[in-house]
């Protein structure tokens, strides 16, 4: 049995809906509200693997130390290219990880490029080599912490969209279980209602889970 | 997830992966709380408020 009564308390991480979902709703900038919510939760998913994937774009063109404010506005260049849709996501083209690292590599190239036009410090970096960097098929290759980066940005992926489809109720009991460690009988006593209830409802959320993490879009990625 | 034969999808996920999908929940929330993801957010929020910046579109 699947409860539906309303919340008892929030649920306590917002997860937002698939990456394809909200990346359809980032082009609707004609709803403000609506594009603000999705900026937002995109944002929330994948800030920490954009961070790490720019970092590696850095030390990739031997650029170590990068000061954290320039590396973080890095960052946000980033989102900004992909929430004002100068850089749009066609899956018929590849994976979605390919696509946010290239747009990463393309953010840091700029930025390398505008410093050394700033900075006559950094006129000895060989411009042409820094080509070869740029086009080398190895240059693309994400490392371990990237790959981790991504990973983990997807399996929350996995629980946006189990989040999305089942019930708030269900998905709260879900995580109090299954992602908080919580007892089901605690859980139980918390929600008041039966042992059975939460075991039911932990079952289903995890067979969804199943369905959904077998989905095209998410096997493709993972 | 991604180095055994699919499931049958009408069973329900393992506890190996759900242990996978269990960190990775956590390492997202921890992050999501630090300093450092709210600050960057409230720029990137001020930015997104001042209108198109003149980067050209990508190809």
């Amino acid at each position: 049995m699947d409860i539906e009564t309303p919340l008892s308390h929030p649920a306590r991480m917002p997860f937002p809906s698939t990456p394809l979902t909200l990346l359809g709703r980032l082009k609707h900038r004609e709803m403000p509200r609506l594009w603000e919510t999705s900026w937002e939760e995109f944002f929330d998913l994948y800030h920490n693997a954009v961070n790490v994937c720019v970092m590696g774009a850095f030390k990739r063109h031997d650029w170590h130390d990068v000061p954290p404010p320039d590396l973080q506005d890095v960052v946000l260049a980033v989102f900004e290219s992909l929430f004002r849709g100068h850089a749009s996501f066609d899956p018929a083209k590849g994976r979605f990880r390919q696509f946010l690292t290239t747009l990463c590599q393309r953010r840091v190239v700029d930025f390398i490029r505008s410093h050394i036009r700033k900075s006559s410090k950094l006129t000895s970096l060989d411009s042409e080599s820094f080509e070869e960097k740029e086009i080398d098929p190895a240059f693309a290759r994400h490392s371990t912490v990237e790959e981790d980066a991504f990973r983990s940005a997807l399996l929350g992926t996995l629980l946006a969209a189990l989040h999305a489809e089942v019930s708030p109720r269900t998905y709260l009991i879900f995580e109090l279980v299954k992602l908080n460690g919580e007892s089901p009988e605690e859980v139980a006593a918390q929600l008041g209602v039966q042992r059975t209830v939460i075991d039911n409802t932990v079952f289903k959320a995890m067979k969804r889970l199943r369905e959904i993490s077998q989905r095209e879009e998410i096997q493709q990625e993972l | 997830m991604n180095d055994k034969p699919a499931a049958p999808s009408d069973a329900p996920l393992s506890e190996e992966e759900l242990l996978e999908i269990r960190r990775a929940y956590h390492s997202l929330e921890a992050f999501q709380l630090s300093p450092e993801h709210r600050a960057a957010k409230e720029i990137l929020k001020a930015r997104l408020a001042k209108g198109e910046p003149k980067k050209p579109e990508e190809k």
